[in-house]
């Protein structure tokens, strides 16, 4: 059920409720961030981010759609933020190297040794590639979706898609 | 692309119940925490475009009660309060007034003494805080002393600071004539510019900002 809340009935943003959207939207925009940023709690700072956003910007919403769209574009773009300034902070030790080496921990959640393989390899796609497979074949968003979420014509989301699968199966072929 | 069996696991991977309470709670807070000007982008509009409004008034009713360096009055008639912003305005006056003046060293006291005389003339006032050059190219400026009580120092090029009250001493005419008096007051410049028509017998003053 869609509940659109009119500016009389709520102080927050004009549009959908953001419990309504965080229980709908939530947990694909924590997995969409965790695959980018290969952590949790970074994932959960930059959902948070997000939905604070959403809260204190002033955006019009066409429908569940668009609001979803935009929920999509605003999480990537601060995780891309998040992964600039880890870029500049990071202070890695030598001693370390070898285990920031290993891209992802799934420990915390239920995973076979084959499911965690293959997330793991796309895990390790560029973000250019892995956010449209993801959003793609893992979170069934459509073409136009992508193609609006990420700002991107539909064409060269398909070609995304077609070069993140190719790079996908080079990196599962070496398993 | 993946199987089925894949997708579900990566799909199982759920954000802890944690983040939905720090998210509803800090949400809900900063949700609070908008600026009304956000919230209500029309009344912040009206809220600025009032203010703006308020200060045009101000400055307008500031320059309105300042006349700095401008003429405030022509025998009585204002031309600059009822026209500004102070353009052309021709006004008739009469210009034969009694005025006080100052007759030095001509009683038997040998005291200088206050005699009333009939002039053709033109009554002006000034409030010039940063001073103001008047000349006339005919006639006279007398600068009212208010310790003498009397109209002072005839000139044809006076130099005026504050507030002074002053008349243009005009020529006698008996055909037409045109009399001119400019003001100059930093960058301003004003030219006062009385026209005697001697068929009429009158006298008309227009005030020009330039």
């Amino acid at each position: 059920m869609v509940r659109f809340i009119r500016p009389n009935e709520s102080n927050q943003n004009v549009g959908f409720s953001c419990e309504y959207l965080y229980d709908k939207y939530g947990d694909m925009l924590f997995r969409l961030c965790l695959s980018i940023l290969l952590n949790q709690a970074d994932a959960e700072d930059a959902v948070q981010d997000v939905f604070v956003k959403y809260v204190t910007q002033k955006t019009e919403y066409r429908n569940e759609e668009h609001a979803k769209a935009w929920l999509i574009h605003v999480a990537r773009n601060r995780c891309r933020d998040m992964l600039r300034r880890r870029k500049i902070r990071t202070i890695v030790p030598l001693g370390d190297i070898a285990a920031s080496e290993e891209p992802f921990v799934f420990e915390n959640y239920e995973l076979d040794n084959e499911d965690e393989g293959v997330l793991r390899r796309l895990f390790e796609l560029s973000e250019k590639y892995k956010t449209v497979l993801v959003l793609h074949y893992l979170e069934n968003q459509s073409i136009k979706t992508i193609s609006e979420s990420l700002g991107l014509s539909e064409s060269a989301v398909k070609m995304r898609l077609s070069r993140g699968r190719e790079m996908l199966g080079e990196k599962m072929t070496g398993i | 692309m993946f199987n089925k069996k894949t997708t579900e696991a990566y799909r199982n991977i759920k954000a802890p119940d944690t983040l939905r309470e720090k998210v509803l709670a800090v949400t809900a807070a900063r949700g609070k925490q908008i600026p009304a000007y956000k919230r209500y982008p029309a009344y912040a509009f009206a809220a600025s475009f009032a203010v703006l409004l308020l200060c045009v008034g101000v400055y307008l009713n500031l320059t309105f009660w300042t006349f700095e360096g401008e003429v405030r009055d022509v025998n009585g008639i204002a031309i600059s309060e009822s026209s500004h912003p102070l353009t052309i305005q021709t006004v008739e006056f009469q210009a034969e007034r009694q005025v006080r003046l100052i007759n030095e060293g001509d009683n038997t006291d040998n005291n200088d003494y206050i005699k009333l005389i009939s002039e053709r003339c033109v009554f002006l006032s000034v409030n010039a805080n940063k001073g103001v050059e008047i000349k006339v190219d005919m006639g006279s400026i007398l600068i009212f002393d208010s310790e003498k009580q009397s109209y002072v120092n005839a000139a044809q090029d006076v130099y005026i600071k504050g507030d002074a009250d002053f008349y243009w001493r005009l020529p006698d005419s008996l055909t037409d004539a045109a009399y001119s008096m400019t003001i100059i007051s930093g960058k301003n410049l004003s030219v006062l510019t009385v026209v005697y028509d001697s068929h009429a017998g009158t006298y008309t003053a227009s005030y020009i900002k330039k």
